[in-house]
């Protein structure tokens, strides 16, 4: 447990405290085994557009953290906490400056960790560290926003259920006057179909003729598709933020609602984390 | 044999037993605390990529990653520096502990010539790169950015204890003690330093690369494959 300090705020404690619940043992080792040897530092994006500012250097980002771990979980930090860079967080200061590193200096991509000789996994606790954040309301602005969307509206960009619904009529629409046939459909809640084909708010918003084009697919392809009425984002914020709870219960929005219809397969488009969360992580945070 | 004072006695033998055994007490406790306090994660996804990667396969992988220099593009671009990399282990940090059970307990070894230059050789040109690494450490501002005071001390530490073992090889008190009793003396306080220090990072070694390795064989992502994109299917 960590050692509660007078002049730590509310949200400081929490986070300490919600830490030493959250750490495992590949984090931890993580934690551990660093020696600073500097590899990590060219294999960095950031480091190479930004030039000769080490703050960007993958080993000083995860020492942000790192120091938390040592100063409250490792003895070595307890003893002699400056000499092994231990310290910790006391003001809402100090979360706002773990923020900016956490989630504006690092993609947790994982290249500096394919590339560390120890094996150092710092995308892994630096998820874990935005969670923590997340957990006592310390985010960024956009990320705030838009969890705050998929938490009470159940899409990202805040989409209301009839202007969806709407923005699909309006895409039959255009549809069937581009290929010439009143036929043409966009199915939406059609039950059995071989595919329920979900997308990324911002088309409904910004530019809705991507979903126009994979209508025009389907059609001419001749398969049997819909479009669901609601669990209809397939982007996660859940999956930025670390927040499980927030990525569990939209992963699960969309696969009910794929379960509910009976379809068959799940077709995403295009979106590289929408299809990392709903491929790869959803099944896992979703149960 | 020569005749040894009864410090440097002490030194080679009872002071080298008591250190190494309070450094196994301490690494016990810490690989206790470090297996009992946090529990194996999970993994955090179903598996994708190529499904003739496992996680065996992944964990393999990963702990022969230190000697696959063609692996990483952090070694691949650098041989020169994973070359260090490799004299400062092996040919520095290995033979000057090797040396320190041979000069007590096998001091016969010693008196081959061609041993004896081969252990001074390697000790020393690790003490060479041990400089290489203290004036990379002070004058690169990334190194700077993330060192510690632990970090430029061991940095140090080992470097002059290389130069001592480089001395202390040929095991000769013909002019004086002073060299061999210094290597022992650094030799007793690294057994007590070195589990509070960075230098244990050999202690988790096996096994943050055990699971850095098991989730990359998890993801289809090690053993690495050049020119193969792999499926995500």
């Amino acid at each position: 447990m960590s050692k509660k300090t007078k002049d730590r705020s509310q949200k400081a404690e929490k986070v300490i405290e919600r830490m030493g619940q959250k750490l495992n043992r590949q984090i931890a080792g993580s934690m551990l085994a660093c020696v600073h040897c500097g590899m990590c530092t060219d294999s960095c994006h950031y480091v190479l557009a930004n030039p000769g500012d080490p703050t960007y250097a993958p080993a000083y980002k995860a020492d942000r953290t790192r120091k938390l771990f040592k100063r409250h979980f490792d003895w070595t930090g307890r003893v002699l906490p400056k000499w092994v860079g231990a310290d910790t967080v006391r003001t809402d200061e100090d979360l706002e400056e773990l923020k900016d590193i956490v989630f504006g200096k690092c993609t947790n991509c994982r290249r500096c960790s394919i590339n560390c000789p120890m094996g150092v996994d710092y995308a892994t606790f630096n998820r874990m560290a935005r969670g923590l954040l997340v957990s006592v309301g310390v985010m960024p602005e956009g990320v705030a926003v838009v969890s705050k969307d998929q938490w009470e509206i159940g899409n990202q960009m805040g989409v209301l259920k009839e202007d969806y619904l709407e923005t699909l009529e309006w895409m039959e629409e255009e549809l069937q006057d581009d290929l010439d046939d009143p036929n043409v459909k966009i199915p939406v809640d059609k039950m059995d179909a071989d595919i329920v084909y979900s997308i990324n708010p911002r088309e409904v918003k910004y530019d809705p003729r991507s979903i126009a084009d994979a209508a025009k697919i389907f059609h001419v392809a001749g398969e049997n598709w819909t479009m669901p009425s609601e669990g209809w984002d397939m982007t996660n914020f859940g999956l930025f933020s670390g927040d499980d709870a927030l990525g569990g219960s939209v992963a699960r929005r969309l696969y009910e609602k794929v379960i509910e219809l009976r379809g068959k397969t799940l077709v995403i488009s295009e979106c590289g984390h929408g299809y990392r969360s709903t491929r790869c992580e959803g099944p896992n945070v979703a149960q | 044999m020569h005749e040894i004072s009864d410090l440097l006695h002490f030194s080679e033998h009872t002071l080298q037993e008591v250190a190494l055994g309070f450094m196994a007490l301490v690494y016990i406790m810490r690989i206790t605390w470090f297996l009992k306090r946090f529990k194996a994660g999970g993994e955090r996804q179903a598996t994708t990529g190529r499904p003739s990667t496992t996680k065996a396969k992944g964990i393999l992988y990963s702990w022969a990653n230190v000697a696959m220099p063609w692996a990483m593009e952090s070694t691949r671009k650098k041989p020169f520096f994973y070359a260090q990399f490799v004299i400062f282990h092996i040919g520095g940090v290995t033979a000057a502990i090797a040396l320190s059970f041979i000069i007590p307990y096998a001091p016969g070894l010693l008196e081959s010539a061609a041993f004896v230059l081969v252990l001074q050789v390697s000790i020393g040109l690790a003490c060479v790169i041990g400089i290489m690494r203290i004036i990379r450490r002070v004058s690169n501002p990334y190194m700077r950015a993330i060192s510690s005071p632990d970090d430029y001390f061991s940095l140090v530490l080992l470097t002059v204890w290389f130069f001592f073992a480089t001395l202390s090889v040929p095991n000769s008190t013909a002019g004086g003690e002073w060299h061999l009793l210094t290597y022992f003396m650094l030799t007793a306080f690294f057994l007590v330093y070195v589990p509070f220090s960075k230098i244990s990072h050999y202690l988790y070694y096996p096994f943050t690369r055990y699971y850095f390795g098991k989730s990359m064989g998890y993801r289809g992502v090690y053993p690495l494959q050049r020119g193969d994109a792999g499926s995500n299917a």
